[in-house]
């Protein structure tokens, strides 16, 4: 399958980052690559991860290579602090966990 | 006199280090400025680094979709490039359509939303009710009139199906969450 090269540029224009914008209160899906105890650490494909709390309901249910649906809060947590010349970043994303993603068969578009 | 050529040419003189390419160079053409690193000083009255921010054309159209439609039946995965959302088919329509040129300014975007619709892909309107709409993608009450219109349209637009658009899970998904107020 020999795909014609395309730049950068173009690619950046219509990705999913773009085509999402501001990142507050946007749903998307990601999946869980580690887990720590109740703490899940998950990847939605954004810059950092985002680490979660395992619910309460079907908590069993949510391990590595699950897929959930989160709202997204943050896409990377930076403050400065006094005196600081720059912001000190987490590396972590923040989101609220919303559940399991519904498997459905989805075509590629 | 500059330290780092100075050194370097005693260095080469006593014979422990091998003359390196730039020495003739610099006493050659020597620079204006002693090359030694400065701290950047943080500037004040606010004068930030000016970077530009990038703005695509479609960027307007983006907003005021999400103003209106909030964020869109589908949530977003962005670990595929060629993942498309629900805004973007709108943003691609709205194209389509305004270089066609038929349809006036203003009106594009109903006309886009409405043929989206044909497509089989439905637009919840932003209610008042922000929190709630956001939480349960689909669910809250649809107003008469809209959903007169929203039927009108589909069986207006019913023969002039677009091929390979968007699967009908998306209209039966939301019809499912979703009892029709009739």
């Amino acid at each position: 399958l020999l795909e014609k090269s395309e730049s950068f540029a173009s690619m950046l224009r219509r990705s999913p980052l773009i085509q999402m914008g501001p990142a507050k209160d946007k749903i998307a899906v990601g999946q869980i690559f580690h887990v720590v105890e109740d703490d899940l650490y998950i990847d939605f494909g954004g810059k950092f991860h985002c680490v979660c709390k395992r619910p309460e309901v079907d908590g069993k249910k949510y391990q590595r290579g699950t897929r959930v649906r989160l709202r997204l809060l943050d896409l990377e947590l930076t403050s400065r602090f006094l005196g600081a010349a720059s912001d000190t970043t987490l590396l972590e994303a923040d989101a609220v966990l919303l559940g399991l993603a519904e498997s459905k068969q989805t075509k590629q578009n | 006199p500059p330290l780092v050529p100075r050194r370097t040419r005693n260095l080469v003189r006593l014979g422990l280090l091998e003359k390196p390419l730039w020495l003739d160079v610099y006493a050659a053409l020597p620079p204006l400025r002693e090359p030694v690193y400065r701290v950047p000083r943080p500037r004040h009255g606010g004068a930030r680094d000016p970077i530009a921010p990038i703005f695509y054309r479609e960027d307007s159209v983006r907003a005021r979709f999400y103003k209106v439609y909030g964020n869109g039946p589908r949530p977003f995965d962005l670990t595929q490039l060629n993942f498309k959302s629900t805004c973007q088919r709108f943003v691609e329509k709205y194209n389509e359509l305004k270089e066609e040129g038929k349809i006036e300014e203003e009106k594009l975007f109903e006309e886009t939303g409405k043929a989206l619709l044909a497509s089989g892909i439905l637009l919840q309107r932003r209610g008042v009710d922000k929190v709630a709409q956001q939480e349960q993608q689909g669910a809250g009450s649809r107003d008469p009139a809209l959903q007169l219109q929203l039927q009108m349209v589909l069986e207006e637009l019913q023969e002039k199906r677009k091929d390979g658009k968007e699967q009908p899970p998306e209209l039966a998904g939301a019809q499912k969450e979703n009892p029709c107020p009739s």
